[in-house]
């Protein structure tokens, strides 16, 4: 229009148009044309519509500054229709959802179809309307029209102030995801609609949806209060394993539910509550129960049920510490269980020194290598190798082991019998694989040193009296002792097996020096030279009279030695050795393998005449042996399995009173025969009080090196620093108590390696 | 009927004293007013017909405009220097309102 009468000017000149007083009839009749194509794309003929003639009334309106009289109207006009269709389609259906919970769904859909046609609508009103959108709208800050639109159906529809179209929709549709929940097929297409319609409905100016304020938050309370009761019957209802699958599919369900009709930012938070209230809040009482509680899944293997459980309570706070501090005190009370099934019966067998206590000592140890087993499997299998139940599993371990003061002792006899027996005729890998674990067993040991001088005894027998199977065993065996302590506490272990080694070839150059000797020994002679300080040997041998062709043969390689290693000083122990005997009953000629003080007593009878015997106390005189071996040698040869003397009275065990005889009608289809000296077996008490006294000894000797150690490097320290500085080098071997390096600190200033620093109590200084 | 016009390569405008101009869609569409027109959910008569009459247009701007629309197409990723494009100063205040009531 404006151009047709621009036209008519003279060329050259512009100037505005002026129709100042039709503004208002063009608005009227503009604004009808507009009004009513409206309510045709209302009516769904947008088709027969000219966007042509529609928009450029749009246009006209806008630039003729009727922009916000259109803005309102087009507002006005899009408000009363929404109203009067919510009137006409939604309220009267709200009645259904009264009636029946489970027809609610009518109403959403009736919601939803409203919310459809007004969006169709609304996305052709906004592409005739275009223009306004783009030059009067951001000017006066409005919402655009499609924004405006949706506001207007929060407003006139979701929140409308005339009816209770909200509480319904929130209502219904928390109803229907309750009915899901409680197992009934819904229309989730109807509740997804609706959620994505919630969604796309903002607050104003903000990003916050309509979803999150109308809909989410109750839907988080109900879901808590849902939670909350059901949790409290499931775990009445059912067993723990059964309640935990029931948690996992309402977990797995949640998160369904939400990437499928809900939203996934509502995910976290539902999952939060089903953790909370299912998981968090009955963690002792899934834990605890009676009936398939932790305990019985731990005793039963249930890999499975345990997996689970690992796996939903980690996914609270405190659960996987609750579940460790449980796993623990069960691994210490089936530990426990575990020692007092091997202490009352050990400690009665142990006196009478039968190979009882070694039996009990190898099922102890087996027992504890089954447990640790299992844990291992549940750890790896259930627990995902979790390195904070590790942890607590190994120091639940640690804390029963030591409870048990024979520990050290057990486990070294545990090894002994391997090395002994076990070991033959299996792989080298299986051999690896019972050492490992042993090692890890070892590993839980805080009194290693008593360990270490069980082993060293056990080590020695092993060597001396030839049972160990194989050497590589043995030297794996110290290897991994290696690996675990260092190289300070096998040297002497090793040290024996060079000891060893070294024997052998001191035996082939003295066979060859016997050759050319002038008197060659009566006897033929074996000698192993031990370094004193590597083998744990009594430092006074034990009292032996050795007979005469003994003395020779040992007469003969102290000279033989003192010419290659000048002087060393030999001392010969006879508790240590063994003899091969030929001796002649009736029946025929058997060749006994006996221990030396065996031999020595039985010896004696080569001067008694048949059928005559000897008295205990004549023996004792003879042979000079103390009681204790003695008696022990003497119930080796007279009542073990082989009874080479006959002993009057007949019994277990030896008094001084008894008498011994020459048993010539002694008979066996072995022409060759070992008769052992009971060896390797738990200590008795006075042993143990022994070893305990040597420990104590070794242990005193450690403490006062390092807290030399420690001073020869500060030279002067305060006596708190002083104590943890060695506590922190002695840890690897045992655990010293406080008071006992306070104990040795005082040794040593009496011994003037150190002196209290004049002035300060506190303080100590070194002296060199 | 959607298919075919929308696959119609052409579409013809009609200005307000009666001419037609039969020009391809593709330059057509560079007007966000005809875009709108044409691919709007509304299916306006516009669309099904493929007939656009401006009501408010003289065939000599309009056929400016089509010039116009063809210029722009020609050019539009063009690397190489640009043509004027001539306007007759009489047409050009409304060639300016044709422009913005078209959006182009």
């Amino acid at each position: 229009m404006a151009s047709l009468q621009g036209r008519r000017h003279v060329r050259g000149k512009i100037r505005p148009p002026q129709r100042k007083s039709n503004i208002e009839t063009l608005f009227d009749n503009t604004w009808s044309t507009l009004a009513s194509a409206i309510t045709t794309i209302h009516e769904q003929k947008a088709y027969t519509l000219s966007y042509e003639e529609v928009y450029r009334c749009g246009y006209n309106l806008v630039i003729n500054k009727c922009g916000e009289r259109l803005y309102h109207g087009v507002k006005d006009l899009i408000e009363k229709y929404l109203e009067s269709e919510a009137e006409m389609k939604i309220v009267p259906v709200l009645g259904i959802a009264d009636t029946s919970p489970s027809e609610g769904v009518q109403v959403l859909k009736a919601i939803q179809k409203l919310w459809k046609h007004h969006v169709t609508c609304l996305l052709m009103i906004k592409d005739i309307l275009i223009h306004m959108d783009k030059n009067y709208v951001p000017q006066s800050r409005l919402p655009r029209t499609y924004d405006m639109g949706l506001y207007l159906f929060r407003d006139t529809v979701v929140r409308s102030p005339k009816y209770p179209i909200k509480s319904y929709l929130q209502k219904i549709l928390l109803n229907q995801i309750t009915m899901e929940r409680k197992g009934d097929m819904i229309d989730r297409g109807a509740v997804k609609s609706c959620t994505e319609m919630l969604l796309e409905l903002k607050e104003n100016q903000g990003i916050e949806s309509v979803y999150i304020t109308d809909f989410e938050t109750q839907f988080v309370e109900t879901s808590r209060e849902f939670y909350r009761l059901e949790s409290e019957e499931l775990v009445r209802r059912f067993d723990p394993p059964e309640y935990m699958r029931k948690v996992e599919d309402r977990l797995n369900e949640e998160q369904f539910r939400c990437s499928h009709y809900l939203t996934e930012k509502t995910e976290p938070k539902i999952r939060e509550i089903v953790e909370q209230e299912m998981i968090a809040k009955h963690l002792k009482t899934i834990m605890e129960m009676e009936n398939w509680g932790l305990k019985q899944l731990l005793i039963n293997n249930r890999l499975e049920d345990l997996e689970r459980m690992y796996r939903l309570f980690s996914r609270v706070t405190n659960g996987p510490n609750e579940l460790q501090v449980s796993v623990s005190g069960y691994i210490k009370e089936s530990g426990k269980a575990i020692n007092t099934n091997v202490y009352p019966s050990s400690s009665e067998n142990a006196e009478k020194g039968t190979p009882l206590g070694v039996a009990l000592a190898l099922r102890w140890v087996q027992e504890v290598l089954d447990l640790k087993e299992r844990f291992d499997v549940i750890l790896n299998s259930a627990f995902a190798k979790d390195k904070s139940f590790d942890t607590a599993i190994n120091s639940a371990f640690e804390s029963f082991i030591n409870l048990n003061p024979k520990a050290p002792e057990f486990m070294s006899l545990f090894i002994d019998n391997k090395l002994k027996k076990d070991f033959k005729g299996k792989s080298d890998d299986e051999v690896d694989n019972i050492l490992n674990k042993t090692t890890t067993l070892f590993r839980f040991l805080s009194d290693k040193d008593v360990f270490e001088r069980y082993y060293k005894q056990h080590l020695s027998n092993r060597l001396l009296l030839g049972k160990s199977l194989s050497d590589e065993a043995e030297r794996g065996m110290i290897a991994k002792l290696k690996i675990e302590c260092g190289y300070q506490f096998t040297s002497k272990l090793e040290g024996m097996f060079q000891d060893m080694r070294l024997s052998t070839d001191t035996m082939t150059s003295f066979k060859g020096f016997l050759e050319n000797a002038v008197d060659p020994p009566p006897i033929e002679l074996n000698v192993t030279v031990l370094t004193s300080t590597f083998w744990p040997v009594p430092s006074v041998p034990v009292a032996c009279n050795l007979p005469a062709e003994f003395l020779a043969a040992t007469k003969v390689f102290e000279r033989f030695f003192t010419t290659r290693h000048n002087g060393r000083k030999l001392t010969w122990h006879a508790t240590m050795g063994s003899v091969d005997l030929r001796a002649t009953f009736e029946a025929r000629r058997h060749e006994l393998n006996v221990s030396t003080m065996a031999a020595v007593v039985l010896l004696l009878f080569n001067n008694v005449p048949e059928g005559e015997s000897l008295s205990y106390t004549a023996i004792e005189q003879e042979t000079g042996l103390p009681t204790e071996n003695l008696k022990r040698t003497l119930q080796s040869v007279a009542c073990g399995k082989f009874k080479i003397l006959i002993k009057e009275p007949k019994s277990r065990d030896i008094s001084d009173t008894d008498s011994f005889r020459f048993n010539s009608a002694f008979t066996e289809k072995l022409s060759r025969i070992k008769i052992q000296t009971i060896a390797s077996k738990v200590e008795t008490a006075t042993e143990l009080k022994e070893t305990h006294e040597k420990v104590e000894d070794a242990r005193n000797h450690m403490a006062e090196a390092a807290i030399v150690r420690v001073m020869k490097s500060r030279k002067s320290l305060d006596h708190n620093n002083l104590i943890t500085e060695v506590i922190s080098q002695l840890q690897g071997r045992f655990n010293p108590a406080p008071s006992m390096i306070k104990k040795r600190i005082e040794a040593l200033i009496d011994r003037e390696y150190l002196e209290r620093a004049p002035g300060n109590r506190t303080m100590y200084n070194y002296l060199a | 009927m959607a298919a075919t016009t929308t696959e119609n390569e052409y579409v013809t405008l009609e200005s307000s004293d009666g001419f037609q101009f039969i020009i391809h869609r593709e330059a057509a569409m560079l007007s966000g007013t005809v875009r709108n027109m044409l691919s709007s959910a509304g299916q306006f008569t516009e669309s099904t017909e493929g007939v656009i009459h401006f009501r408010d247009i003289k065939a000599v701007i309009l056929e400016k405009v089509c010039k116009y629309w063809y210029y722009k197409a020609r050019h539009l990723n063009s690397v190489t220097e640009i043509p004027h494009f001539e306007i007759e100063p009489e047409y050009v205040l409304e060639t300016l309102m044709a422009a913005d009531f078209l959006d182009t």
